[in-house]
């Protein structure tokens, strides 16, 4: 289990994490989710006591990491973002080492080994020099690393980062399975991977956690509100008529381009905007060309939440860039 | 503490992997064995004591180049992040990375045995006890060197740096020696407690005086003290 109480993190003038809390407890994957340079590595480097915090506390399993260092840092396992490995040494070598760190001895060692090297695919490698391997397996040897020794606490700093695509499910796969007995912390600036995995949803963005959700309900609120696209082709549009009939209507998009027409329209997810736009279309012999709903996806909630809150406050832009995925838009009737 | 063996074990077997410590083995048993033959052959003197003095010079440069990259890499690459997750202090770190380092400085040393066999073989009234002494003592000083040698390594994360720094600190204790003759009398105890070629005289001499060891032994643990301080404000791993 891990607590964190109004941690913060000052480097020099530029507040990277400002008084964040949360608590994680066992069996629960959380996503940790954030543009570049939000505070997601500080916040992990506290957890694991690299790094120092300008103020707060955290507790793992209700210890306090400064007080029990050594005793707390025994329950967790941790991928850094940067997954650095010593390249000089074979994977076996290595992971012998960090098992021996971690006071594995060898009867252990071997018993963790098997199972570990088969669950992250390093059986074809393990005698190679971690120099020489390409970065898919390097990132699963720092995998591998972080679940030597059996810590009830995963804390993985971007896991899938620079795998492919089957390699990525691989390693989806393998989170899911260890959270179901584990704490799992995972950041990742990419969205879908986050939606893939957790139970939970934390955006921090500027140091702060703006939200901190269920996935389910994070899911249902964001789709409150139905958005419907058209394209068509119509002498007279009456959108004053359809207005009359449901109040709560927003006109998102009202744009002529030759002869077609593309509208967008949303209103609350419980009337049926589907049926009554139809009716109306029919009434006023619009010729449409496509209608669609148009679900929200999370990762165009992230976007615009993290870029709103910037344009708020836009005058210490450094510590917040963000990279725009590209939305996807899930259609999800035609 | 056996953290500190698992590490400098590791340390150790790393290196001698690598190509280039048998080079630097090479290049210092090449040069330790021209001074030698040259004051064998040439002076006729059968004793080691240019030998001590020019392995000492080579020490200076040997062992800032050795001890460059011990915790600068660490830092630069981000092991030392994944070396942070384990249960282990920062002091067993430095202490394993120095164990490590002073190991390649021995098996460097133990290589000019074999000078020594020759000395056997073609001198007469070698004094074994002097050598000895004069092996130990070397073999101390270059315990302080690889630990100001970390010290300069955790201080910069990069190694050229780190190995500048090193060669000044060691080159500053080397060349006080050569103050002494200038300096006003009343400064002269200090400058020859500061001087470590004062220290090791009487090495040479066949004298062990516990004074000299504890003097060589504390600089090593307060240098090595200083690098765990040094990590430990950079905020690194501060509370173990």
């Amino acid at each position: 289990m891990i607590e964190v109480k109004n941690l913060s993190r000052k480097f020099g003038e530029l507040v990277a994490v400002n008084d964040i809390s949360f608590k994680i407890g066992s069996g629960q994957i959380v996503g940790f989710l954030g543009p570049n340079a939000a505070g997601k590595t500080t916040t992990l480097r506290m957890l694991i006591g690299y790094l120092q915090p300008t103020s707060g506390e955290i507790l793992i399993n209700g210890k306090s990491i400064f007080t029990h260092p050594l005793e707390s840092i025994r329950q967790i396992g941790y991928l850094p973002e940067s997954n650095a490995l010593y390249d000089e040494m074979s994977v076996y070598d290595y992971l012998r080492y960090m098992g021996s760190l971690r006071g594995l001895d060898q009867a252990q060692f071997e018993t963790r080994l098997d199972f570990v090297i088969d669950k992250c695919g390093l059986k074809d490698v393990i005698s190679q020099i971690i120099g020489t391997l390409s970065k898919g397996y390097r990132q699963r040897t720092g995998l591998t690393q972080a679940i030597l020794h059996d810590p009830p606490i995963l804390i993985l700093d971007e896991p899938t980062n620079g795998l492919d695509p089957n390699q990525i499910f691989d390693i989806r796969e393998l989170i899911f399975e260890l959270g179901s007995e584990k704490t799992v912390l995972i950041s990742s600036h990419i969205m879908q991977e986050i939606q893939a995995v957790s139970d939970r949803i934390m955006i921090i963005n500027r140091g702060s956690i703006i939200i901190d959700e269920d996935k389910e309900l994070l899911v249902t609120q964001l789709n409150n509100r139905k958005q419907l696209v058209l394209e068509l082709e119509a002498g007279k549009l009456a959108l004053e008529e359809l207005i009359a009939q449901i109040p709560e209507l927003e006109i998102h998009r009202n744009e002529q381009i030759g002869e077609e027409l593309f509208l967008e329209l949303s209103a609350p997810a419980d009337i049926d905007l589907k049926r009554l736009v139809g009716e109306h279309a029919r009434k006023h012999k619009w010729l449409v060309l496509s209608m669609f709903i148009r679900r929200h996806s999370l990762e165009e909630v992230f976007y615009n939440l993290t870029r709103n809150l910037q344009k708020e406050a836009p005058e210490d832009s450094e510590a917040g860039e963000i990279e725009p995925e590209e939305t996807s838009n899930e259609v999800v009737e035609a | 503490m056996s953290k500190a063996f698992l590490i400098a074990n590791k340390e150790f077997m790393v290196a001698l992997r690598t190509v280039a410590i048998y080079f630097i083995f090479a290049i210092f048993l090449g040069v330790v064995g021209v001074i030698f033959s040259s004051t064998l052959f040439k002076v006729g003197r059968a004793d080691l004591r240019s030998l001590f003095s020019v392995m000492h010079l080579i020490f200076l440069f040997y062992i800032p180049a050795l001890t460059m990259g011990t915790l600068a890499r660490e830092k630069s690459s981000g092991t030392f992040e994944v070396l942070s997750v384990s249960p282990i202090r920062l002091s067993s770190v430095v202490w394993g990375k120095f164990l490590a380092s002073w190991a390649l400085v021995f098996i460097a040393m133990a290589l000019t045995l074999f000078y020594l066999v020759i000395l056997v073989i073609f001198g007469r009234g070698i004094d074994f006890g002097a050598i000895a002494c004069g092996y130990l003592g070397l073999l101390l000083i270059g315990g302080v060197y690889t630990s100001v040698g970390i010290f300069a390594s955790s201080i910069q994360s990069n190694q050229v740096l780190a190995f500048v720094l090193g060669l000044g600190i060691c080159a500053l204790m080397y060349i006080v020696q050569f103050m002494i003759p200038i300096i006003p009398p009343q400064f002269l105890r200090i400058f020859q407690f500061i001087s470590i070629d004062y220290h090791y005289q009487n090495f040479q001499k066949g004298v062990v005086d516990s004074r000299d060891l504890i003097y060589l032994l504390s600089l090593m643990t307060g240098f090595n003290i200083l690098s765990e301080l040094k990590l430990k404000s950079q905020n690194l791993m501060s509370e173990r």
